[in-house]
Formats: C-alpha cells, structure tokens, sequence
C-alpha cells in the first residue's frame, strides 16, 4: 500500500511546486521500427520529457540527460528537456518505457496511457441527488463503460513526464 | 467452469452491443482425413472480438486458422465453417486468430471441446460444437 502511495504523493508534490524551464524546441517525433505501429498510429500525444533530481529538500530540473524512449514498434533518442510526439492507438496504446542517464545518475520509468475514452465517460456524468442518485450515476457509468466499442477507445500520454535522476548503482 | 461462464458472458457481450459484421453467404467446408464415416455437417460462425475491461465489441477482420482432426483450415473472421462430424470418437476444435490491434499484431485461440465424447448415427440428434464462437483478444 505505501508503495503505491509514495509514487503519487511524490508525483504530487513534484507537480504542485516545481516550475519547469519552457521548451524551445519544436517536438521530436519517434523512428518506427515496425510497419504495423507506423500505420496504425491514431494521434500523436506530446510530452515534455523532463529530468529531475533530489537537492536538499528541493526538486531541481536536471538539463542534458541522455534518455531513450523505447514504445511498441518505435523508438527515439531525446536530450531532457525535450517535447515528444509519442504515437497512440485506437483500442490498444501500450506503456512506453523510458530511461534517462546524466553525470553518474540514471532512471528507468515506464509510463503507462490514459485512455481518454474511459476518462470522458467517468467525467460526463456528474453525481446529484444524494444516495439514489449517485447509485444511478454509478450503474449509468457502468453500463456506458461495458457498451462502449473497446476498439474505438482514444488514449493519450501525460503532458509533463517528469523522471527523477538517481545515484547510479 | 470460469473459462467457460467468461466465453459465454463474452458472446452474450458481442450479440448485445457493438457493430456485428456479417459472414460470407457461403460456408467453408473443413477437410479431414480422418477416415470414419461422415455422419452430419454442423455450421459454425467464427468470430473475432476485442475486449478491455468489461466492454467487447467484435473487430472486422482478423485471420484465423482452423485446425480439426490434424488437418488446417485458413479464413478470415467472421466466417461460417462446415464441421464434418465422423461416427465414433469426436476430436477437439482448434482457433487461432490473429488480428492487428494497437501498434501491434497479436494472437489469440480457443480450443472447443465436443459436447460427447463420442456420437454415431443412432445416437440421440444434438449438436456437438456451438453454432457461434468467437476469439477474444485482449
């Protein structure tokens, strides 16, 4: 349980009170290594791939990380920070894995979609109307979610992939 | 017992909701060299379906490979087969299907098993395999 719980309130707390450096560049696209993932591509979700470190108390953003961004069928090469066109598939988008290296410090994070089709479906229905109205709410969330054609479902990367840098072992 | 309620849940699932794509006219015949005598043909609807969480919708086209008493089959989902049933012992189905979802290909297959162990011409008129069955991947 605190293992889950120490991700979160860290990606919380990193997200509350740091203020990132903007990104100049225009976003980098990713090399395809298969046909399938190239033609199949629904979107493109863009990411800010970010390296961070523990200074003191504080987060501090680490510049110039070398990271490697490995994905179903593709691949890039980033230097942090650096925006990412990240490809996305209708019905099935699978976790991206990303590992970042930067003077004796590394990390290996995978990052998992959203789907956003899920995430409209749990957002379009708001509750009202005390006990009997939340159960509604919650069999009509229930009944949209198992209707739904899988297949059709949109799914999208976070905007800001901040990884935290530690001592290599 | 869990296998078999999560199949049925599943095809009850894909004739409730979501498109349904209609099988050629025509039904291919399934060769065997099983040499017992052929008895009856039972018709089969395969079909292929996606499913994430508790939705499941069938998919248009995925390419499939029957195989049945050591002989296989190729065709493309949905597809209607002709199931040869020989007198005597009765011999499990096999479906594996293939289909691109996402970034990827991926495979998936079931194998039925016959209703009876074993069936002949005087014995009482029952099928031996569903009319329908679909391949889920998930």
């Amino acid at each position: 349980m605190i293992r889950t719980i120490l991700p979160i309130a860290f990606a919380v707390t990193v997200s509350g009170c740091m203020s990132y450096a903007p990104i100049e560049t225009p976003p980098q696209k990713v090399a395809f290594s298969s046909q399938t993932a190239q033609t199949n591509v629904d979107s493109y979700s863009t990411s800010a791939i970010r390296t961070i470190r523990e200074e003191g108390r504080k987060m501090v953003e680490v510049k110039g990380a070398a990271c490697k961004i490995r994905g179903t069928g593709y691949s890039a090469r980033v230097i942090t920070p650096k925006l990412v066109e990240l490809p996305t598939y209708r019905g099935k988008t699978d976790p991206v894995q990303i590992s970042c290296n930067a003077g004796g410090m590394s990390v290996v994070e995978t990052v998992e979609p959203r789907n956003e089709t899920l995430a409209r479906i749990q957002s379009a229905q708001s509750s009202g109307g005390g006990l009997v109205g939340a159960l509604a709410v919650a069999i009509a969330k229930g009944v949209a979610k198992s209707t739904r054609d899988p297949s059709k479902d949109e799914f999208a990367y976070r905007s800001e992939i901040a990884l935290k840098l530690s001592e290599s072992q | 017992m869990r296998r078999a309620s999560s199949a049925i849940v599943a095809l009850a699932s894909l004739a409730a909701c979501g498109p349904s794509y209609a099988p050629p006219e025509e039904a291919k015949t399934i060769a065997t060299r099983h040499s017992a005598e052929i008895i009856s043909y039972e018709d089969v609807t395969i079909r292929a379906a996606f499913q994430s969480g508790s939705a499941i919708a069938e998919i248009e086209r995925a390419d499939c490979t029957l195989t049945y008493r050591g002989a296989s089959t190729r065709f493309s989902a949905p597809h209607r087969v002709r199931i040869p049933i020989h007198d005597g012992p009765q011999a499990d189905l096999r479906v594996e299907c293939e289909a691109e979802i996402g970034p990827a290909a991926v495979k998936s297959a079931r194998v039925i098993k016959p209703s009876v162990p074993a069936h002949s011409k005087g014995s009482p008129e029952q099928r031996i395999y569903p009319d329908r069955l679909a391949v889920t991947f998930r």
